[in-house]
């Protein structure tokens, strides 16, 4: 499914919209140039959760987790992962990536995903964010694969 | 008292020995050693940390550094009377070699271990000011006697509340501490942090890692503001104390692209870029929009210190972390604040204070132990057991 997006506020409704399709366990692979919306749509994402604490960047951490308290939902952690200075899959693993895999309880949104395929799970939902020729569009596909 | 402290919360393995005698003025922090082992040139190549490379750099560089810091006490394990080491936050893979290496000597020497928060630490390096010599500084001068920046603004006392602005390459936070130990997060980075998006423009320019000191140096061959063209000020009105740098990245790489490619790049694929590239205009320009890029950066910093300023009307402020080696920053805080606020004093760490080191987590270790009862200080002998670090710990 391509989505076109025109501004910052629909990309971050989008990533609610696929958000309210999340279960638990899934993993999902952001893959864009820089400043394309990554940030943008795990925040979108973050907020369906009902994560109310700030997503800052996990460039410098490589990891960050967020519980996520709604008796509601059955999606307990919230995983943000940014692969922008690694070259392989292994410094993933290195801090303990595996662990969360595979959790029904957990969701993990990797920005710069195509920088770790080595390691990624063969069920991902994969995220292709592109500039528009306009100005601040942007083309978002977004692919469930099972 | 004697405190040994271990630092290792990102690419720099630090270990320090600190006296501290009381003084007429508080504390006075007598620095005995302070050994820091930078790992920037190994990770270079790489353009950022690797998390394993830095785990295997610190494992080998631990012991070597702390015997070096143990010099000044000639190993003599007696004399010590408090281990302090970061818990967090910062990178697991990092932090875990210190904190071990700390939880080791807590129980095989038998000696108290205080867990210190990194970004309590930057706080605390404003006490270490200068050693224990801190420079004092007539008014409106941006620069102290000797030419260097920094130090602190009237007589060296950091009084309560003090507002801190801490910039690193994982932080932006505006913090006020009403005492020793009490923390209130103002403000924060809502997506990148300030050094991040130095590192990141420095990227999209390629013009090497660390990007600050790559961009500062830079934008020191430029010296006029140019009409040309200016990047957004993220937030810098917002009514919040929060600061955002995502898109002043994303603004710099639409620039970048324009300029050199013409308003056309959007359609043109990467291999037409790379033949349309003009050499010319790269080289002048670089200077320039490293200049524009770190003005945007201090122009956002300094308004929300004002204005945090303006609020909580604190009787100091510090500028510290990695970022505040930055000499514009430096330079340009220091005018505005005794501008707009001559009567706050402010402080500056100086640089080997700023990055990160071991003395800072002496510091703010010693100030959490003063604050600790008599039951508090007898349970930090079971630290070693029970403690681990956190990558996401909070102030």
């Amino acid at each position: 499914m391509t989505y076109i997006t025109i501004s910052e506020k629909q990309t971050l409704k989008l990533g609610e919209k696929i958000a309210c399709q999340l279960k638990g366990g899934e993993v999902l692979a952001l893959i864009g140039e820089l400043g394309t919306g990554k940030t943008v749509i795990t925040k979108g994402i973050a907020r369906f959760l009902g994560i109310k604490k700030y997503i800052t960047s996990p460039t410098f951490v490589l990891m960050k987790l967020y519980k996520i308290q709604n008796s509601k939902l059955k999606i307990k952690n919230f995983l943000h992962i940014d692969a922008y200075r690694l070259n392989s899959g292994r410094d993933l693993l290195d801090i303990g990536l595996e662990d969360w895999f595979n959790r029904p309880d957990t969701v993990i949104v990797i920005e710069w995903a195509e920088r770790v395929k080595d390691i990624l799970p063969k069920k991902i939902i994969k995220v292709n964010l592109k500039i528009g020729k306009k100005n601040n569009e942007r083309i978002i596909k977004v692919e469930f694969r099972k | 008292m004697i405190i040994l402290s271990i630092e290792t919360s990102c690419d720099e393995t630090a270990v320090s020995l600190i006296e501290i005698k009381s003084g007429k003025n508080g504390e006075i922090f007598n620095i005995l050693s302070n050994e820091v082992f930078s790992q920037i040139k190994i990770h270079q190549k790489y353009g950022g940390i690797v998390p394993e490379v830095a785990a295997r750099a610190h494992l080998e560089k631990i012991m070597p550094v702390l015997e070096k810091a143990l010099e000044p006490i000639k190993n003599k394990w007696q004399k010590i009377d408090l281990i302090a080491a970061t818990q967090g936050p910062g990178l697991i893979t990092s932090l875990l070699v210190g904190w071990q290496a700390a939880k080791t000597l807590s129980w095989f020497y038998k000696k108290p271990l205080v867990p210190v928060n990194h970004l309590a630490g930057h706080i605390c390096a404003g006490w270490l000011n200068k050693g224990f010599t801190p420079t004092l500084r007539s008014r409106g001068s941006d620069r102290n006697p000797d030419g260097t920046v920094g130090g602190c603004v009237g007589e060296f006392k950091i009084n309560f509340p003090l507002l801190a602005l801490i910039v690193s390459g994982g932080h932006t936070e505006l913090v006020l501490m009403k005492n020793h130990n009490q923390y209130k997060i103002l403000g924060q980075t809502v997506d990148d942090a300030a050094g991040e998006c130095f590192d990141k423009v420095a990227k999209i320019l390629n013009i090497g890692y660390p990007g600050g000191p790559a961009i500062s140096k830079e934008a020191a061959k430029f010296h006029v503001p140019c009409s040309k063209f200016h990047f957004p000020r993220p937030m810098i009105k917002s009514d919040d104390l929060n600061f955002s740098f995502a898109g002043l990245k994303t603004a710099a790489l639409y620039k970048w692209n324009e300029l050199n490619y013409g308003a056309q790049y959007k359609k043109l694929d990467k291999k037409e870029i790379k033949k349309t590239i003009h050499a010319s205009v790269t080289e002048n320009l670089i200077p320039f929009f490293c200049y524009e890029a770190q003005q945007a950066i201090i122009d956002v910093l300094i308004a929300k210190t004002l204005k945090a300023a303006k609020i909580f009307q604190p009787r100091s402020i510090i500028l510290c972390g990695g970022v505040a080696a930055n000499q514009e920053l430096r330079r340009q805080m220091t005018a505005a604040i005794l501008k707009n606020f001559p009567y706050i004093k402010f402080i500056i760490p100086s640089f080997e204070f700023c990055t990160d080191n071991a003395a800072m987590i002496a510091a703010a270790g010693y100030f959490k132990y003063q604050k600790m009862n008599a039951r508090q200080k007898t349970k930090l002998k079971n630290n070693w057991q029970n403690l681990e670090p956190d990558p996401q710990l909070e102030l």
